[in-house]
């Protein structure tokens, strides 16, 4: 993990997400803002379907900020630069005409 | 890891402050193509193209799509459709994922069902690969299985509703011998009673997302992505694509689909089939049980993951008969 006076790529990553939300940032320009491409972003193109079978575990670290798949619309997330087997991500989901909000998680191999 | 949350930005970068809007998702994932709400007319716009899955039309803002009302049948994802977008058909057409001998497109069938000696229900396997396919969802490659189960009934008598529930767990071998393994996970440990060394088949669990709270493997509020619910004259149907990391090894997944027929809020085990997969020190993975096993009625590892799962809170119970 390269870590500099700025904080680490992960502290980075996360207040740049942070930052995008706070600014309202929709998510078709998320990336840009955040400066890297995210792992996935429904709205360019990555399958919905197919996420509905993705185990997004709650990340024990975060546990207030969980992934609510029951409201989410759309969603835009990145690996965090991190350790573990499992990766750990950042992201942001939107519901219904709300403001996006931050969500972390651990994907799981699916089971 | 502390955080360092920044103030709050007024103004984005290159953005104006209109264009940033609403959220641009317009079904949620749990809707999928089936789900929402009975009669309730919502976009579609921004959506991924999905085979199979008519109603995720593309970026077109002015698009709405008027969901059917419940009990109307909804255009739920077909197996071409499942295996499109998980990418299952992109491995098997590179064959990164090869037919099981033996198994795929073969039937297995339990006999006596439902207290009817001559009874029968057979599991098919439609879809029965090993290997490796991609994870875009976690930039990752998994290595193991994927099967699509029917369960058809014969001679068992009138069933109007019959789910498939599935219990695993993870193991491992230790000189020789598979040894259930830690399924390193607080909510897969909970359901598997993995703090509990005297729990009753410990280790065995519902299986399901961490955050999914009804047992039963497929749900109608999916787009029938995980298959679907049957009957004594159609055949229930589960579409389940397990692994491991593909960097992992010396492990596996040991799994029991079983047919539950629901009268009366009770379920009754009609019959079980065992299936999994096993990947070795060399990263070699295989189908385990080589031959896939019928059961006639439940098995331990059902009940006992069914009980731990019933006595979780806000799980919505199997409700097995005892």
């Amino acid at each position: 993990m390269n870590e500099t006076q700025h904080g680490t790529d992960d502290e980075r990553l996360v207040a740049r997400v942070r930052a995008a939300v706070d600014a309202n940032v929709p998510a078709d320009r998320l990336a840009a803002y955040v400066g890297q491409g995210p792992l996935i972003d429904t709205t360019a193109g990555a399958s919905l379907q197919a996420l509905q079978r993705v185990d997004f575990a709650q990340d024990p670290e975060h546990a207030d900020q969980r992934f609510e798949r029951a409201t989410a619309r759309s969603l835009v997330y990145w690996r965090r630069p991190v350790a573990g087997n499992d990766p750990k991500i950042v992201g942001v989901q939107y519901g219904d005409g709300d403001r996006g909000r931050v969500f972390f998680a651990i994907i799981l191999a699916p089971d | 890891m502390k955080e360092q949350r920044p103030g709050a930005g007024s103004a984005v970068e290159g953005i104006e402050p209109a264009a940033a809007s609403a959220g641009p998702g317009k079904r949620t994932l749990v809707e999928g193509l089936g789900g929402a709400p009975p009669g309730r007319a919502i976009e579609v716009a921004g959506m991924a193209q999905v085979d199979g899955g008519a109603l995720f039309s593309g970026p077109d803002a002015s698009l709405t799509s008027a969901v059917p009302a419940e009990g109307v049948a909804a255009p739920d994802i077909d197996d071409a459709g499942y295996e499109s977008a998980l990418g299952v058909k992109t491995a098997i057409d590179s064959k990164k994922m090869l037919p099981v001998a033996g198994v795929n497109g073969k039937s297995f069938t339990a006999t006596g069902c439902a207290g009817k000696k001559d009874g029968k229900v057979t599991f098919t396997f439609d879809r029965a690969f090993v290997g490796d396919y991609e994870y875009p969802a976690a930039a990752r490659t998994v290595r193991g299985v994927h099967v699509i189960i029917s369960a058809a009934l014969s001679g068992c008598g009138e069933h109007t509703d019959v789910k498939l529930i599935q219990v695993l767990r993870n193991f491992t071998k230790k000189d020789g011998k598979v040894v259930t393994a830690d399924p390193s996970n607080a909510v897969r440990r909970a359901r598997s009673g993995w703090d509990d060394d005297k729990a009753p088949s410990r280790g065995w669990r519902v299986d399901g997302l961490t955050d999914k709270t009804t047992p039963f493997y497929a749900d109608n509020s999916d787009s029938g992505i995980h298959g679907n619910h049957g009957s004594s004259s159609t055949a229930a149907k589960l579409r389940d694509t397990p692994g491991d990391w593909a960097t992992d090894r010396n492990v596996g997944k040991e799994f029991r689909t079983c047919a539950v027929s629901y009268a009366g809020g009770k379920g009754t085990v009609l019959a079980c089939v065992e299936w999994g997969y096993y990947i070795d020190d060399t990263g070699a993975a295989t189908f385990y049980p080589a031959t896939p096993v019928t059961f006639t009625g439940a098995v331990t590892e059902l009940t006992d993951a069914a009980t731990r799962w019933d006595g979780l809170s806000g799980n919505t119970p199997t409700n097995l008969a005892k």
